[in-house]
């Protein structure tokens, strides 16, 4: 007991001392070159949250040598589903581990919700005026957590990675083609495409940067890196170096040489908490320090004691909908599929699954408004019981059966299945449901479009699913399934040629008229409906601020927004 | 000279079997020993009670005005009143139909799989045995894999594999479970296989199969309920944690399991929601739990007061 | 008896191998198409068919078997499909945090069961043995996923007394912490498997009891204590033997709807995982786990057993042809 005290006191004094170190003459300079071409909504926020830091910052100098503030001042708690085996940047995929590594790895840059681009190991982006040429300059004070600069070697190495990995370099290939990639110097490199492609933002932003001095240059020796990444200590280009792993938990250590700034959370713990209800328990308990709600009974709860959590909200840039899928074993016909649409009430879908419109909102398009190509005034399906009565005893809808699949891992999918599962009773419709996990459900789902028709296309005939991180300056998701070659989802090709075009058109004019079409299009076909643009919700701890200072979903993009002493 | 022996012809006769001697020890009516039994102990009238009550309520359940699966959103959470005496669920379903609803499915599965399961089990515990040697080595190693199997891990894996629905529940439950029935019926033939009655009935020339069934079975009947009752709680409780998980029937129906895998996502703040599948379970099993074990110092020859 | 246990290991051999077939089977049994996780959309189909090949999908199933199996006796289960790391190291990496949850619970429900189900039996129909049976009732009744968290909703979220979940506090790193943890998850593994084993041992103490034995030592004049710590013990410890062997299979497999409600960072929860992630190598190699760690259970029990019961012994021996 007395050993652990004093190695604590220790731990609070060196980090005090390393703390007013690099507050005397780097946090102010850090703060004001962090984003300058970000946008101006984010610059503001950016502002805000400089006040807050230095405010904080002397809180803690002044309580930390009264020996009360123990580390858990400092430490964000964080509940994760499972433990990961190994942190490497390249080993994620799902939501859940992009969350889990945030601390660790920054991006180069991402596209905001505002329609603009929040920049991170790079600070300027320029694309040519023919839309080919894409040239990005890393910030010259970007550092790996050695002190190693961050340089155009890392961005070679992780071209080369992606050639040893899938036999090309996907960061300047367009339909097939592969342009060229020119390091201009240390800094500066430059992404040449063999035509214009609006899409290639979200390739680049999507980059992984890999530490090339690390692996020597030496692709496979990364591929094969997962003891040097389940070791403590591992280069990180984030925020935070991971300081400690256990069998369910590691834990994230502040950098003090982080090019942005060091972080007011000295230290965040991911901790995996266990199934149900056991998070929200542990939440009360003071175990974690915040967790996504997503009922209205868990929101009124929290919201009625302000004195004791914050609500944080932001939108989840997110689109769900419903798919009717063209291979289905119904093979529904335009009649069938118009009378399914009539029957379907959007705002009781809201109302049952969500409860609220703090949750979800009723959407009209296939764009969500935080992408700059959307358009308010796309008109929306309507309900109309009496017409889905009429349309689906004429088209012989009346007494089908049909299987309708959802993703159990996604939040109030399942709730959703039930509303429409009633809604579509009405009109004589029955609906066979099948919730599964997302391991099971996506090869299901997109058997037609990315699993080359794999048998299981014609084992269902609705199913929900959703887009996520729809921001942006382009289609985005709704692109690839516009424009979808094998004809997975039963549009015409005349919106495939038109979302091309979208995606080569540098107009910015041209390109809106042309999305609006393209989107009126689509859903005139009656092959999906919007069903809801959600709201990402959380409840943290009243001592926790910030939490959506950079409103990005998987969270948190930005952890030096993030103050556990509010 | 009183002491002389006298021999007549009586002497000679041979000794007639004395049916009344023999019908104290054995010829008693099960039936009626049961009702003794649970009348003197007033947890099992309970479990006997609850169990009719569970039963009829549940085979009448289509009688309630309300449709188990219409959504309501207006009475969302509603709290237990006259008109809905457990209140309404998330979506506004009363809660009371769709716990009865939820009861046929519980007690279906559960009784469907006992009964596949004892009669698998027992058959094939008291055959190998009984018989022994090589099939029972064969029949043996057979049942040692289906208990080597981690059953819960691979019902968990059938169930995500196989098209969900009442009749998978039933098979992979009573596939994953006949296996210890059969061993505690083997252990228990081998047992009494050594003992003298049994030897005894082997010299006078019995055969196997009215050996099986005449002394082995009677003797063992108190372990086959036992295991029966076992049965057809650890198939309602089986069905209850695979439906926590996820993997029982499809929505909107529901079992009890079901229903506390949807209640425990508001076990902090609407307890009572969990409360009544959970009780209604708990109770179910209990009561089948007592009334096996009841029924078994009724039955089993041994255990005479 | 050498020759018993010889025999007794070289069925465990034969079992093990239909184990194994069983989990290959399973992979065979799964909808779709298992390159299909391998796969990802850019690749071209040239690189797809190098990826089949390099997995031996394009082999028949027999082959695929043999190849699988050769390897995993070497103790390699292939990679991941999730984690892209061997399934191996992950497993044993995970296995003592189990084998702790498992052997504590083991432990306590059997310290607890032989006696009360002792007392139970021997004062049956008391007061004390309507207290006992209604616990074990209550244990053996209740799901154990209800029981765990109605314990959380009582010690953590109620009194504040006991951690949720996982196994350390992050940064403390004593014996007494991982007691505190284990608390919860050990009396919700222990009491559903005591239940069974108090309401056995009961039984059979009632069963012995009425035995003439007991009352050749009745007359005798031994005590009661005596009688039951000498002679009933004994005899009832029969099927807890059995019941121990099979034991093992809802020990290992309870240990998986726990460790997922607790959030202990054992083999369960791992294995819980993988299934809601299709991660097959991983399901397969922690069926062959498990289906081991019961088949060596079951042989311990039944050797064990022929040992307690001369009977059976006596019946082997004939059957060896002594």
């Amino acid at each position: 007991m007395m050993k652990k005290r004093i190695f604590a006191l220790l731990l609070v004094a060196a980090m005090t001392l390393s703390m007013t170190a690099c507050n005397s003459g780097t946090t102010a300079k850090d703060t004001n070159t962090a984003t300058p071409e970000t946008t101006e909504s984010t610059e503001t926020k950016e502002n805000t949250e400089t006040k807050e830091n230095t405010e904080t910052k002397e809180n803690t100098e002044t309580t930390a040598p009264a020996e009360t503030t123990s580390e858990e001042n400092d430490t964000f708690t964080v509940a994760i589903s499972y433990m990961p085996d190994t942190l490497a940047p390249h080993s994620g995929g799902s939501d859940d581990y992009t969350s889990m590594t945030r601390p660790l790895y920054d991006k180069l840059f991402i596209e905001n919700t505002t329609g603009g681009l929040d920049y991170y190991l790079a600070d300027s982006l320029e694309v040519s005026d023919d839309g080919l040429t894409y040239t990005i300059h890393i910030r010259d004070d970007a550092n790996w957590s050695d002190g190693t600069p961050i340089t155009t070697a890392d961005i070679q190495f992780c071209a080369d990675y992606s050639i040893h990995k899938y036999g090309y370099n996907r960061y300047i290939r367009v339909n097939g083609v592969e342009g060229s990639m020119n390091i201009i110097d240390d800094k500066t490199i430059e992404f040449v495409l063999p035509e214009p492609y609006n899409y290639q933002i979200i390739t680049l932003s999507g980059m992984n940067v890999y530490p090339s001095h690390v692996f020597n240059g030496d692709p496979a020796a990364l591929e094969s890196a997962t003891e040097y990444y389940s070791t403590p200590g591992f280069v990180t280009s984030g925020a935070y170096v991971v300081s400690e792993i256990n069998e369910d938990s590691f834990v994230c250590t502040a950098r003090d040489d982080y090019y942005r700034g060091t972080p007011q959370v000295k230290k965040v713990v991911m901790k995996v908490i266990g199934s149900g209800s056991t998070k929200s328990i542990a939440f009360e308990n003071g175990e974690i320090d915040y967790m996504r709600i997503t009922t209205i009974d868990e929101l009124e709860k929290y919201e009625a004691q302000t004195d004791k959590y914050n609500i944080f909200s932001m939108s989840e840039a997110r689109l769900n909908y419903l798919q009717v899928n063209p291979f289905g074993p119904a093979n529904l016909n335009d009649a069938q599929r118009e009378a399914l649409f009539y029957a379907i009430n959007g705002d009781e879908v809201i109302a049952g699954a969500y409860g609220s419109e703090k949750l979800a909102t009723n959407p009209n398009s296939l764009l969500t408004p935080e992408m700059s190509l959307y358009n308010p005034d796309t008109p929306d399906y309507v309900y109309d019981l009496d017409k889905a009565k009429e349309l689906a005893k004429s088209s012989g809808l009346e007494g089908m059966t049909l299987t309708y699949i959802f993703n159990k891992d996604r939040a109030n999918m399942e709730a959703v299945a039930v509303v429409l599962q009633q809604q579509l009773a009405q009109i004589g419709v029955t609906l066979q449901i099948e919730g599964m996990d997302s391991s099971s459900f996506f090869p299901r789902f997109f058997a037609a479009s990315s699993y080359n028709f794999n048998g299981q296309e014609t084992t269902w005939d609705l199913g929900t699913n959703g887009w996520d991180s729809m921001k942006g300056s382009t289609l985005n998701q709704a692109y690839s399934y516009l424009n979808q070659s094998s004809n997975a989802w039963g549009l015409t090709d005349t919106c495939g040629e038109l979302a091309a075009k979208i995606n080569t058109t540098t107009d910015s004019e041209e390109t809106q008229k042309m999305t609006d079409e393209v989107i009126e299009l689509a859903l005139a076909q009656h092959r999906i409906y919007p069903l809801t643009y959600t709201n990402y919700v959380m409840v943290s701890q009243k001592n926790v601020t910030g939490l959506d200072c950079s409103p990005i979903v998987p969270e948190f993009i930005d952890y030096l927004g993030i103050s556990v002493n509010g | 000279m009183e002491n002389k022996i006298v021999f007549d012809e009586n002497s000679f006769r041979r000794l007639e079997k004395k049916e009344k001697d023999l019908g104290t020890v054995y010829h008693r009516s099960f039936w009626k020993e049961a009702v003794k039994e649970i009348k003197s102990n007033p947890m099992a009238v309970f479990a006997v009670v609850f169990l009719v009550v569970i039963i009829i309520a549940v085979l009448l359940a289509p009688l309630s005005p309300y449709d188990p699966n219409q959504l309501n959103l207006a009475n969302k959470f509603a709290e237990p009143s006259l008109q809905h005496p457990f209140g309404c669920d998330a979506y506004g379903r009363d809660y009371f139909t769709r716990a009865l609803y939820g009861g046929r499915v519980s007690l279906l599965v559960g009784f469907a799989a006992m009964l596949v399961t004892v009669f698998i089990g027992t058959t094939i515990g008291i055959f190998s045995g009984y018989i022994g040697g090589k099939l029972d080595m064969l029949l043996m190693r057979f049942t040692d894999i289906f208990l080597a199997l981690p059953s819960m891990l691979l019902m968990i894996v059938l169930n995500t594999i196989l098209k969900p629905g009442m009749t998978t529940l039933i098979a992979v439950l009573s596939l994953f479970s006949w296996a210890s029935v059969a061993r505690i019926t083997r252990a228990e033939t081998m047992s009494l296989k050594e003992r003298d009655f049994v030897i005894a009935a082997k010299n006078l020339g019995a055969n196997s199969v009215l050996i099986a069934v005449k002394h082995i079975f009677p003797n063992i009947l108190g372990s086959v309920i036992v295991a029966a009752s076992l049965g057809v709680a650890s198939a309602i409780l089986t069905e209850s944690s695979l439906s926590f998980l996820g993997l029982g029937i499809s929505i909107p129906h529901a079992s009890w399991g079901s229903m506390l895998q949807e209640a425990q996502g508001y076990i902090l703040d609407k307890p009572i929601m969990a409360i009544y599948p959970g009780l209604l379970i708990l109770l179910t099993v209990l009561s089948f739990n007592i009334l096996g074990d009841v029924l078994r110092s009724a039955l089993e020859p041994k255990i005479v007061k | 008896m050498l020759k018993y246990c010889l025999k007794k290991a070289g069925q465990v051999a034969i079992v093990m191998l239909l184990i194994s077939f069983f989990s290959f089977a399973i992979i065979d049994l799964a909808p779709g198409d298992i390159s299909s996780m391998y796969l990802t959309e850019d690749m071209s189909d040239a690189e797809k068919q190098i990826v089949i090949e390099k997995l031996g999908l394009d082999k028949s199933m027999p082959e695929q078997y043999v190849a699988w199996l050769q390897e995993a006796l070497k103790g390699n289960f292939g990679v991941s499909l999730s984690y892209k790391t061997p399934v191996a190291p992950m497993l044993t990496k995970r296995l003592p945090s189990t084998i702790l949850l498992m052997g504590t619970s083991l432990l306590v429900s059997l310290a607890l069961s032989i006696p009360l189900g002792l007392i139970a039996g021997y004062k049956k129909n008391t007061w004390i043995d309507n207290i006992i049976s209604g616990f074990a009732y209550f244990g053996m009744s209740i799901p154990s996923f209800y029981f765990g968290m109605l314990m959380i909703i009582l010690f953590t979220a109620t009194l504040h007394w006991l951690p949720s979940s996982g196994m350390h506090t992050v940064g403390v790193n004593t014996p007494s912490d991982t007691f505190q943890h284990m608390i919860m998850p050990v009396l919700t593994m222990a009491l559903s498997t005591m239940a069974s084993k108090t309401r056995y041992v009961r039984a059979n103490t009632i069963g012995q009891l009425s035995e003439e034995y007991v009352l050749a030592s009745k007359a005798k004049g031994c005590t009661p204590a005596k009688i039951l710590r000498k002679h009933v013990l004994k005899n009832t410890l029969l099927p807890i033997i059995t019941i121990l062997g099979m034991n093992m299979a809802s020990l290992v497999c309870g240990s998986f709807i726990i460790e997922s409600v607790f959030g202990w960072p054992g083999v369960g929860s791992f294995a819980m995982e993988a299934i809601g992630k299709r991660d097959y190598p991983i399901i397969m190699a922690y069926v062959m786990l498990s289906g081991f760690i019961l088949v060596a259970g079951n042989l311990v029990a039944d050797i064990l057993y022929s040992f307690a019961d001369p009977r059976i012994k006596r019946g082997i021996d004939i059957a060896n042809g002594k």
